[in-house]
């Protein structure tokens, strides 16, 4: 007894030990909310991850309700506000709002940076240019005043900015006024956007009823916060389910303290593995980490119901379906999916630390059965006594349903429907997208050297000529070694002369062009100033020896992108859907190949009674692809849930095959039991992803129950 | 919000070395500003947003102004709106105000100087009786509300 006591103790303290350094290495590295981290490696996300990485998608919107005095007076002190704040690096509302070094880059270059129309304008064009001027300034309308310097408006100016302004402030037409701050955390920084979330948030509190304020960084803050939230909700049912079965089924509650103790470390353990191995571990990882982990319960029912603890045997069908269901998982650790081989991973580590914890050291802790439980029995040997449909009647309607589903079923390779639809940051994305140009489609320009960017970027601009990017900040050598030829060429000499003659005739002072085109006779080389630009909107990033940038366009123009490979639009949306249709026929192969081997496990472990413990593989996945061909679109959580259910399913068939006693039965239905509570209970999760796995699982929980009514001729 | 004022405007172009005299009602909404001029020449400027459109009754002709990149025509509805809305505040981010009884004085900040020297302002209270405009470039506007 003392001896008992002292083992148990000893186990506790371990595992709280374990349990304490493992929350503390969670809490010190914490998951990660970003949906791209989560997806195959291929081309689509590289270009998606590459775009996060410029400084010019960290931005921060906030919209003023209203064009009132009191709306500006608001904006005005939310500006003051923002640049207090330390995530925000500087916030823009209105034309002045331009550093003076951008201001000093934009004069030195004005004239290489403007369009000119360098054809020579005949003595009768200058004439009437400067006549129509004159007339202009004259007749009624707003005020006008003459360009001395450029009067006849050789020089073009360029757009330097691309958002909607009134009165020199920017707006959201029809809505306020409208702030945009650069911010410094990155999208997938979490940590730093969720301070930045806080901050922002805190500080324009009393701002709250007048305001809307967007960045995309908010979606990985609340959607993460929201999930935590859903799981909590989740676990407590979880939790209370466990507690019944332990207290009013196993009737053992000092087993339930050290089994959950178990599950805890055990998972633990697995995420800081998976963190190690993949270097990030996803929060929907953490999502299904209590219900994965608890399907080592199963285990631990299965030898304490079996009463080997008190006999110290080895069950040997118990160690079969783990061996199964390691192998399953296992093979898909290696899928270039991290979401599914990070839950593979840490499906696998969890279960055979359960495994081994519950296998080994629980003998040692000295579980039994309560001799009364005996009783309990009874009600599962009249489930028995049920036990009359044919194997080969699951068999047909399992081949039926997969025939009916199988064509039947579509794929969503939406992965943002995966994600806490977020109605009210996606509402708020629309505002501001719908004015500020948001809805503009972003353009990845990569190049190996500065002056190649440069160059295709003027490409780019001469493809699309409604389009923004480097090309309309800054010139490459090239052209600006054009704009000089063509300025000195041109007879600026002669020109002045006309523009005095002319401007008389036309009623301007003597002299009032006197200035006029003067910096052109010695015109600086072409200064280029990528914080200028950057401050500007527009910026440049270098990584693995590419230099690359971002331009905008409109979607109606995608098409005279053709013939331009070194520009690539970045549709979100779209480039998801690659990423996902790959990693769909990735999982495709990869579940082929692992089904084809568990059924050969199955089948050289149950020997004789094959299709009766390969039925509880077949029925739960036709049943679930049934219900999968109902839904407008089945997403890779379906399949993940498909997946761990034949796992249950070979667990579930091997043990009762091979076991095919009242105490094997009865170990089931307390693992079904435990498995509802794990997973089955996930149905009520408001994250689609959550769910989709609830759902699956309710369903495969149904052709289980079902089973237990399947014929065994061992039984029999 | 809506207001309705009739104005005379004197302009001086240095350029030109003359005055035109310009007689005209303002209108104003939440979104535009609508400036009528009967005199010299009958137009309508409808100012929505960073799209200026201009009328001209008698040629029958209109034109659409782009105004993102001109700051002489923004500032000039930015006061126009602050002007008639007795609303100084828009006006604060352009400029430096200082009153002394009747007189308020703008002066401009950051590039805006380039563009403006001074305003001068003639109040009755909080209306303005007078508003007198001095540009870099030497030219004058002086406007004078009934």
């Amino acid at each position: 007894m003392k001896s008992k006591l002292i083992e148990r103790i000893r186990f506790l303290v371990i595992c709280a030990i374990l349990i304490a350094v493992g929350i503390f290495l969670l809490n010190r590295y914490p998951p990660t909310g970003d949906i791209i981290k989560i997806l195959p490696d291929d081309n689509a996300t590289r270009t998606l991850t590459l775009y996060n990485k410029f400084e010019s998608s960290k931005k921060l919107f906030v919209l003023v309700h209203g064009f009132e005095e009191d709306s500006l007076e608001k904006a005005t002190r939310i500006k003051a506000i923002l640049e207090r704040q330390k995530s925000v690096e500087s916030v823009f509302f209105n034309v002045t709002d331009v550093s003076p070094r951008v201001q000093s880059y934009l004069a030195d270059n004005y004239y290489y940076l403007s369009d000119f129309n360098a054809t020579p304008l005949s003595s009768q064009s200058i004439q009437q240019r400067l006549n129509e001027s004159a007339q202009s300034i004259l007749s009624g309308g707003a005020y006008v005043s003459l360009d001395t310097q450029d009067p006849l408006h050789l020089f073009t100016q360029m757009q330097i900015i691309a958002a909607t302004m009134k009165d020199g402030f920017l707006v959201v037409p029809g809505k306020g006024y409208c702030l945009i701050a650069s911010v410094s955390p990155s999208i997938s920084d979490m940590e730093a956007s969720r301070r930045m979330y806080d901050e922002v948030n805190g500080a324009l509190a009393e701002y709250k009823n007048d305001i809307v304020v967007f960045s995309p960084n908010f979606y990985s803050v609340e959607n993460s916060a929201f999930i935590k939230n859903d799981i909590e909700n989740i676990t407590i049912f979880t939790f209370v389910i466990l507690l019944g079965v332990y207290f009013f089924l196993l009737r053992n509650r000092t087993l339930l303290i050290f089994s959950v103790t178990t599950l805890v470390v055990s998972a633990i353990i697995a995420l800081i593995a998976v963190k190690g191995i993949f270097g990030d571990v996803s929060i929907l990882v953490v999502a299904f980490g209590a219900g994965i982990a608890s399907i080592a319960e199963d285990y631990l029912f299965m030898l304490f119901i079996n009463d080997d603890y008190r006999h110290h045997r080895f069950n040997k069908p118990v160690f079969y379906g783990f061996i199964a269901t390691e192998a399953g998982l296992l093979s898909l650790v290696w899928i270039d999916f991290p979401l599914i081989a990070q839950l593979a991973l840490f499906a696998a580590i969890s279960l055979a630390i359960s495994y081994v914890i519950f296998a080994f050291f629980f003998r040692r802790l000295a579980f039994y059965q309560n001799e009364r439980s005996e009783k309990s029995n009874a009600i599962y040997l009249r489930l028995f006594a049920l036990r009359r449909i044919p194997p080969v009647v699951f068999l047909v309607v399992s081949l039926a349903m997969m025939a009916y589903a199988l064509p039947r079923i579509s794929f969503d390779p939406n992965f943002r429907h995966l994600d806490y639809q977020n109605q009210k940051l996606m509402a708020a994305e629309a505002l501001f997208n719908e004015t500020l140009g948001g809805d503009k489609i972003p353009v990845l320009i990569s190049a190996k050297t500065m002056e190649e960017l440069l160059v295709d970027a003027e490409q780019f601009r001469a493809a699309v000529p409604k389009s923004f990017s480097i090309a309309n900040l800054s010139v490459s050598q090239h052209k600006a070694q054009i704009r000089e030829a063509q300025i000195r060429s041109f007879d600026f000499e002669h020109l002045n002369k006309e523009l005095e003659t002319f401007g008389v005739s036309a009623g301007f002072r003597s002299g009032t062009f006197a200035e006029s085109y003067n910096g052109l006779s010695h015109l600086p080389p072409y200064r280029m100033d990528e914080g200028a630009i950057a401050q500007l909107g527009v910026e440049v990033l270098r990584h693995d020896g590419v230099i690359s940038t971002i331009g905008y366009m409109d979607e109606a123009d995608l098409g005279k992108l053709s013939g331009l490979g070194f520009a690539k639009p970045i549709i979100g949306r779209e480039l998801l859907s690659q990423s996902a249709m790959a990693a769909l026929e990735q999982f495709k192969s990869f579940f082929l190949v692992a089904s084809l081997a568990l059924l050969l496990i199955v089948a050289m472990v149950t020997k004789r009674e094959a299709l009766y413990a390969l039925n509880f593989l077949l029925f739960p996945v036709a049943s679930i692809l049934c219900m999968l061909s109902f839904l407008e679109g089945y997403t890779i959580m379906h399949l993940f849930a498909l997946f761990l259910m034949m796992i249950y399913g070979i667990d579930y068939g091997i043990f009762l095959a091979k076991g095919s006693s009242v105490t094997s039965m009865r170990a089931v239905i307390y693992s079904s039991i435990t498995t509802f509570a794990g997973f089955g209970i996930l149905f009520f999760s408001k994250v689609p992803a959550v769910y989709a796995i609830g759902e699956s699982t309710l369903v495969g929980l149904a052709a289980i129950v079902l089973l237990f009514f399947q014929k065994n001729t061992k039984g029999a | 919000m809506y207001a309705k004022d009739e104005f005379t405007e004197k302009r001086y172009s240095y350029v030109l070395d003359r005055t035109t005299l310009y007689k005209g009602s303002v209108t104003m909404s939440e979104d535009s500003t609508v400036v009528r001029y009967v005199q010299p020449d009958r137009k309508v400027l409808t100012q929505t947003g960073k799209q200026l459109i201009v009328e001209d009754i008698d040629a029958h002709t209109t034109q659409t102004i782009d105004l993102s990149d001109r700051i002489d025509m923004v500032l000039y509805f930015s006061f126009m709106r602050s002007a008639y809305r007795k609303d100084m505040s828009g006006l604060k981010t352009y400029f430096e105000v200082e009153r002394e009884k009747n007189i308020m004085t703008l002066l401009p900040k950051k590039q805006v100087k380039r563009a403006i020297e001074k305003i001068v302002m003639t109040m009755n209270g909080d209306e303005i009786q007078k508003i007198l405009i001095n540009f870099t470039n030497r030219d004058t506007i002086e406007i004078e509300t009934h």
